[in-house]
């Protein structure tokens, strides 16, 4: 067994667990968003920053930190308390307007946030990417693009091939962004890889590809495929 | 209940999430006492290392065999536990039943709550009671690949299977095959990569991973993996193209193109056929983009065959041999083509694959003489399920909700965790497939006193399991038409639901209710 200090109580754990497990199982509140029992952890949220007391204190992500002999960590430190309140107001410069966020913001008391950014329901805490992974086996969706643009999508953002619209996406989405819509429309043709049916398509890689109205134009737009050798 | 069954039930606190709005230690007691369980108890999180540790112990200690997890979503959480539980209990006897988006969550502070979580582990327990043992289904895959068309796409793909060292056999109509085939193929060994021109596919025949082809030469090879690489096909329907396409149980589109079959059900729940399509066979494409295709195709079909075998332990059907009479509508409405026919005395007899069947229950339903069942949704299980339901420990009527998978119960969960109320007095009964459903059931759950049965299935067109949904709505019409014969039929009732719908799911129960 391990031991540890976290907030003055010694803590008894096998190895492999994290600073976070070890506080779930102890009743020790530490607040996450991005954090899954049932996902590998992921780090990016924040929120769930520790305090290791020591010669150089740190902040470190509970989720992902694994335990170790002999640490101290404090999870209510005026550091930790401070960056967690940063993470909320940053949270809030984006999603002000989600439930969980405006939750977070009065148990901390943060109010409102030096910057605004443009409105969005993703807080990108990839939790539907990781369950679509590492759960479902399927893979449809990822976290693209960089900086700025980082969204969830699917392969050039067009209608998944590999959603198998079993909703776990949007189950374990804290904010409800993920909506998954039956947009049945019988002419609608997804991309030269599959022929053509009915699809479905989660709001978020919703595509609408130039129509195409039969195999004729796909045949002039790669210009008269067939060939004689 | 069989009480030779060891059943263990273990009620998740879930760090305060469920103990917040329930009363755990009662549930433990109700399951321990009046449930007659061989095993009951509670932790803070079952789902975190101490809690699984802890689990494995138990059962071990015990000897349970089989495992009610009372916590959170089976959708999250399920795979966890198998894999945790992995060679202590089998897969079908690990149930994880979600007390908290379905009780904790919409009911908290409701009185009727608790006689809700109680008749949920009940449900459970009831089940898991009458479940049949399913030991998993293995098949060999034959390390050989066979492609048909001997093509830009064909060639490619039987080369690159050939270079990843699989024995090949390439298949050819025509008695020569083209100059830029002929290149591709040109310094490859010949002991790996057999080329037959002037032969055709006659006949498939044999299994997922031991497919038999009877070649035009007269003769027959066996495959584990069949690649599809005919080019564009002549029209109109029915050539050569759309007769191996039958033969193989692929899509033909309206264009006489080999459709995908898109199967939208998780990867653990069904099994890969080892059966592709590439080139101007799929879809028109130009040379580049056939080759893509083959080296795609290719690399699936090696990764197939070098598995070097198939386990499969999802639910299947199986048929009552005595009591099947040939008629053949399991066959047409399977949507996997698992379904074929022996000969016997003056008629057939239907024979279900159980590798490639996925446990949906559409034969069961259309079966007119009850010969089909599936081990995951036995009539005894879900009749279980319904009594535990409805004399349950609720001291008024219940609202009897049949929810799909993949709509109804999806919403219910989502509507729970995104902390919609609706009213408590409701029992959600879990099927793969509202297509399982027997008028038979529906009328059974209003004769043992339910206040209504409400069906929640998928939309139109988008069942999961092809047509499930509409025979879900034929046999509500029948158990309608005989419910309004008994003056039951205003507690009957069918409805669509999305699958993330929480409001939705809120809004139907409500106005059923009413």
């Amino acid at each position: 067994m391990i031991r540890l200090t976290m907030d003055d109580r010694t803590l008894a754990v096998p190895p492999g667990y994290t600073l976070l497990q070890a506080a779930r199982e102890n009743d020790i509140p530490i607040p996450t968003l991005c954090a899954h029992e049932a996902l590998l952890p992921y780090g990016a949220c924040r929120l769930c920053l520790v305090e290791l007391v020591g010669a150089r204190s740190r902040l470190v992500a509970s989720c992902a930190y694994p335990c170790e002999e002999g640490l101290k960590v404090r999870t209510n430190s005026d550091a930790v308390i401070a960056a967690r309140r940063t993470v909320i107001e940053l949270l809030l410069a984006t999603s002000a307007h989600l439930p969980i966020v405006r939750a977070l913001a009065a148990e901390w008391g943060v109010r409102s946030p030096y910057v605004t950014l443009e409105t969005n329901d993703c807080v990108l805490c990839g939790l539907c990417v990781r369950a679509c992974h590492e759960i479902v086996g399927v893979g449809a969706i990822s976290l693209t693009r960089r900086g700025m643009a980082r969204a969830v999508g699917t392969p050039f953002q067009i209608s998944s091939a590999d959603c198998i619209e079993c909703g776990t996406c949007a189950l374990v989405c804290p904010t409800g962004a993920i909506r998954v819509e039956d947009v049945t429309r019988p002419a609608r043709r997804a991309h030269v890889w599959q022929s053509d049916y009915a699809r479905r398509a989660c709001r978020l890689c919703e595509y609408e590809p130039p129509a195409m109205a039969s195999a004729d134009d796909d045949r002039e737009l790669l210009g008269n495929v067939k060939r004689e050798a | 209940m069989d009480n030779d069954v060891r059943i263990g039930v273990f009620v998740c606190e879930c760090g305060g999430k469920i103990s917040g709005a329930l009363d755990v230690a009662a549930l433990v007691e109700y399951a321990r006492a009046r449930l007659g369980v061989a095993w009951a108890e509670q932790a803070n999180y079952w789902c975190l290392p101490g809690g699984v540790a802890r689990l494995r112990a138990i059962i071990g200690a015990e000897r349970l065999e089989r495992v009610v997890i009372a916590g959170c979503a089976p959708r999250t959480h399920r795979t966890l536990f198998l894999r945790a539980l992995d060679g202590i209990v089998p897969p079908p006897f690990v149930s994880v039943t979600n007390v908290r988006d379905l009780c904790a969550r919409p009911h908290r502070g409701d009185t009727l709550a608790m006689s809700k979580a109680r008749d949920q582990i009940a449900m459970a327990v009831a089940d898991l009671a009458a479940r049949p043992p399913t030991p998993p289904r293995v098949a060999r895959i034959t390390p050989h690949a066979v492609v048909i068309g001997g093509g830009i796409a064909g060639a490619t793909a039987a080369r690159a299977l050939a270079d990843a060292g699989i024995a090949v056999t390439l298949i050819e109509r025509e008695p020569e095959l083209r100059a830029h085939a002929q290149e591709r193929l040109a310094a490859h060994p010949r002991d790996h990569l057999r080329v037959l021109t002037s032969t055709t596919v006659e006949q498939v025949g044999g299994s997922v991973g031991q497919y038999r082809l009877a070649l035009s030469s007269g003769e027959t090879i066996e495959a584990g993996a069949i690649i599809v690489a005919t080019g564009e096909a002549e029209s109109p329907i029915p050539n050569p193209t759309s007769k191996l396409a039958e033969m193989l149980h692929l899509p033909v589109d309206a264009n006489g193109f080999i459709a995908d079959a898109r199967v939208r059900l998780r990867p653990t729940d069904r099994i890969e056929r080892g059966i592709y399509v590439c080139g101007a066979a799929h879809f028109p494409c130009d040379e580049a983009r056939a080759i893509f295709q083959a080296y795609d195709v290719a690399a699936r079909a090696a990764r197939h065959i070098q598995r070097g075998k198939i386990v499969n332990d999802a639910p299947f059907a199986t048929i009552d041999a005595t009591r099947c009479n040939g008629c053949g509508d399991c066959a047409r409405v399977c949507p996997f083509a698992a379904i074929t026919f022996e000969s016997r005395a003056s008629s057939r007899l239907a024979v279900i694959d159980a590798l490639l069947c996925t446990g949906c229950g559409n034969c069961v339903s259309v079966c007119p003489v009850k010969a089909a069942s599936v081990s995951s949704a036995t009539d005894e299980q879900i009749e279980a399920q319904i009594r535990a339901a409805v004399h349950g420990s609720a001291r008024l009527p219940v609202y009897l909700l049949f929810a799909c998978e993949w709509s109804g119960y999806s919403a219910a969960e989502i509507a729970g965790a995104r902390g919609l109320t609706y009213p408590a007095n409701t029992r959600i009964l879990r099927v793969n497939c509202t297509g399982r459903l027997s008028p038979g059931l529906l009328l059974k759950a209003l004769e043992m006193g339910a206040a209504g049965v409400l069906v929640l299935g998928c939309a139109p067109g988008l069942c999961h399991y092809e047509q499930g949904n509409e025979h879900a709505a034929a046999v509500f019409e029948q158990a309608d038409a005989l419910g309004h014969l008994m003056g039951l039929d205003e507690r009957l009732a069918l409805k669509w639901i999305p699958p993330d719908d929480g409001e939705q799911f809120v809004q139907q129960v409500t106005d059923f209710e009413k």
